[in-house]
């Protein structure tokens, strides 16, 4: 809060005080408590058992399995995002809204029906699954119904964050380009695609969170085969499950790295973002020197 | 570079922005496009640089020194567009924005980055800002935005310069200081450019022709002189600059505007036709009595001295208002006061026919 903001408050000490307990007892409560208990937990045991836990091969096979899906669902989501919002922002064209209304399609549906979806249609009973059988193909209960599934929720991500800002910058810039005689990609590449850099890597942080971390749709096309098609969110279920609250808490404390590690960056991008909205160029601060 | 757009139409869903709009510009002009905003301008410079399609029918053409570039995109017409909010390449520095244009070329035509480099540092001496290469746009003020955006055009060594109100984001005084600069700059590179604008000032100090245009056609074309004293219609006298407007009628030769009666040229013209008298504020003039001119009762309103000229409102016998503008040397001789009743007389003053109705 600025000083000219409390200048003008005039509350009582005791209404201050009670608002600020409550915000922070809501915080602790229901955000620092579980942080700390996932630590806690984890090194419950020490140190090498916290270690050991990530020996296991079973845990290993999740932790990279988590790394190739988001690996494989975070390009795809950048460049469909980057494509749909160049689109959608830069160009006229029937169906448009339709295409709006569709990104937004995984926000609106619960990542749960999302994996089913892909159960009906590609699962034994499903609308493809006799003929993937029959060319021994296999996406349910496997590596690429995992990632199909992470795609799909992840999808909105990056073309939600570039859409307003694209369209807030116009088209001024890019008819300038091409005034000057740039092609198409000279104008994408030298004029667009600089100019929400910053934006598209926010929007692939988030990506790339929820990517690792999805649990829902996932957990339907996975089938839960131990160091085959466990993530490391069903991992840690399953561990759980089993009273291996060490291990279990040990995957999890990835988890939790890997979500503060994403608040740290977007804290980082949305002070860059805040603070120069137009000169985000690199070295725009020490031109004025 | 001569321009010329040959009965070009252009309709945006049910409005039609222009109507068989032809037009040119000669080699080394500088012609200013003006109108009130809806009137098509804009629209006519950018389908000359090629950012807009013209109606495939009736099917128009733009020619560059008579050859026909209808077809070819706007990135191979070689055109210098200067857009209204400058549209400067914020994600670069200034010097980048004036070398993009050569930096884009393919390979094969494309100057080595040394050329670039003279290039651009060219271009800064000649906008004046050789000090701020390294400045990014939002560094920069509005009028330095408007001369990069300028020297960026400059950079591809355009055929022709097209500029959409390129003074009309700034404040006053740096419009007027750029629109000088403006018109020094063109006779010395004497670039063929074509303006768009709806201050008709600018256009009248600036341009070498004016070409008044309202819903989407043109209305008059010619020197500023030409459609400021001689306007070819009421809508060019009242767009360009104050006018005293009365309603009156011709009758038996005569055009009647209540006590003001003057002689019409045109004797075909029947009576009972509606007619309105257009005459400039400074084209009146005060006298204390009634001296055999035509010329009606007022009395003094309101007297503004402080300015460059001293303005006087009116309120005429019959009820309307009326503006008259005069030199400071004469308004002494005149010494009038407000409350005055004064004679007023006309020089100058020019009746249109009102429009038959169909």
């Amino acid at each position: 809060m600025s000083p000219a903001d409390s200048m003008g408050r005039r509350d009582p000490v005791w209404l201050r005080a009670l608002l600020i307990a409550v915000a922070v007892l809501f915080l602790g409560v229901f955000l620092f408590l579980p942080l700390l208990t996932v630590f806690l937990e984890a090194f419950r045991k020490g140190v090498s058992a916290y270690f050991a836990s990530f020996n296991d091969p079973a845990a290993r096979s999740a932790i990279v399995l988590t790394l190739v899906s988001a690996g494989i669902a975070v390009p795809c989501n950048l460049m469909f995002g980057l494509f749909a919002s160049w689109a959608i922002a830069k160009f006229e064209f029937k169906g448009k809204s339709i295409l709006i209304t569709l990104i937004d399609l995984p926000f609106a549906v619960s990542p749960v029906i999302s994996g089913l979806i892909y159960v009906l249609l590609f699962g034994m009973q499903g609308w493809f699954g006799p003929w993937l059988m029959a060319h021994h193909l296999q996406i349910i209960f496997a590596v690429p119904g995992i990632v199909l599934a992470t795609v799909f929720v992840t999808f909105p991500f990056v073309a939600r964050e570039l859409i307003p800002l694209m369209q807030e910058q116009d088209t001024d810039e890019e008819q300038a380009a091409i005034s000057l005689g740039a092609s198409g990609f000279q104008t994408f590449w030298r004029v667009t695609l600089p100019n929400v850099k910053w934006a598209l890597l926010y929007g692939v942080i988030l990506c790339n969170a929820r990517a690792m971390g999805e649990y829902g749709a996932v957990s339907v096309v996975s089938g839960h085969i131990r160091g085959k098609t466990n993530t490391m969110p069903l991992h840690v279920e399953i561990l759980y499950n089993e009273y291996n609250f060490v291990a279990a808490f040990s995957v999890a404390s990835l988890l939790a790295l890997l979500a503060l590690a994403t608040l740290a960056a977007k804290a980082l991008l949305e002070r860059r973002l805040q603070a120069a909205p137009s000169a985000v160029g690199l070295g725009a601060e020490d031109q004025l020197a | 570079m001569s321009i010329e757009a040959r009965s070009i139409s252009k309709t945006f869903g049910d409005f039609r922005a222009l109507r068989n709009v032809s037009l040119k510009v000669n080699d080394g002009e500088l012609v200013a496009l003006l109108g009130p905003s809806g009137s098509g301008k804009t629209t006519l410079l950018r389908i000359i640089a090629g950012l807009e399609e013209p109606d495939p029918n009736p099917a128009g053409a733009i020619l560059f020194n008579d050859e026909d570039v209808t077809a070819s995109r706007a990135g191979q017409r070689r055109v210098g567009f200067v857009f209204q909010h400058y549209a400067l390449f914020r994600n670069m520095n200034v010097f980048d924005n004036i070398a993009f244009g050569l930096r884009v070329r393919p390979r094969r035509s494309r100057p080595s980055e040394a050329e670039i480099r003279q290039k651009v540092s060219e271009l800064l001496q000649l906008i004046h800002l050789e000090s701020l290469a390294g400045r990014f746009p939002s560094q920069l003020s509005g009028g330095q935005r408007q001369r990069v955006a300028l020297a960026r055009a400059l950079a591809i060594e355009p055929r022709v310069l097209l500029l959409d109100e390129p003074f009309g984001a700034l404040d006053a005084k740096v419009r007027h200081a750029l629109r000088r600069w403006l018109r020094r700059l063109h006779d010395e590179i004497h670039v063929t450019s074509l303006f768009v604008t709806h201050d008709q000032e600018e256009a009248l100090e600036v341009a070498d022709r004016v070409v008044v245009m309202r819903d989407g056609r043109i209305e008059q074309d010619g020197t500023p002189n030409e459609v400021y004293h001689h306007p070819s219609s009421e809508f060019v006298m009242d767009f360009l600059g104050n006018v005293n407007l009365f309603h009156g009628r011709i009758e038996s030769g005569k055009a009647v505007f209540g006590s003001l009666v003057l002689d019409h040229a045109d004797r075909q013209v029947p009576d009972g036709r509606g007619a309105r008298l257009f005459v400039r504020p400074f084209d009146l003039d005060l006298n204390r009595e009634q001296n055999g001119k035509p010329g009606l009762k007022a009395r003094v309103m309101r007297i503004q001295s402080a300015g460059a000229s001293v303005r006087i409102e009116l309120l005429a016998e019959s009820g309307e208002a009326l503006q008259v503008e005069m030199p400071h040397s004469r308004f002494r001789e005149r010494a009038v006061a407000p409350q005055d009743d004064v004679f007023v007389t006309l020089s100058n003053a020019r009746i249109f026919l009102e429009e038959l109705k169909k």
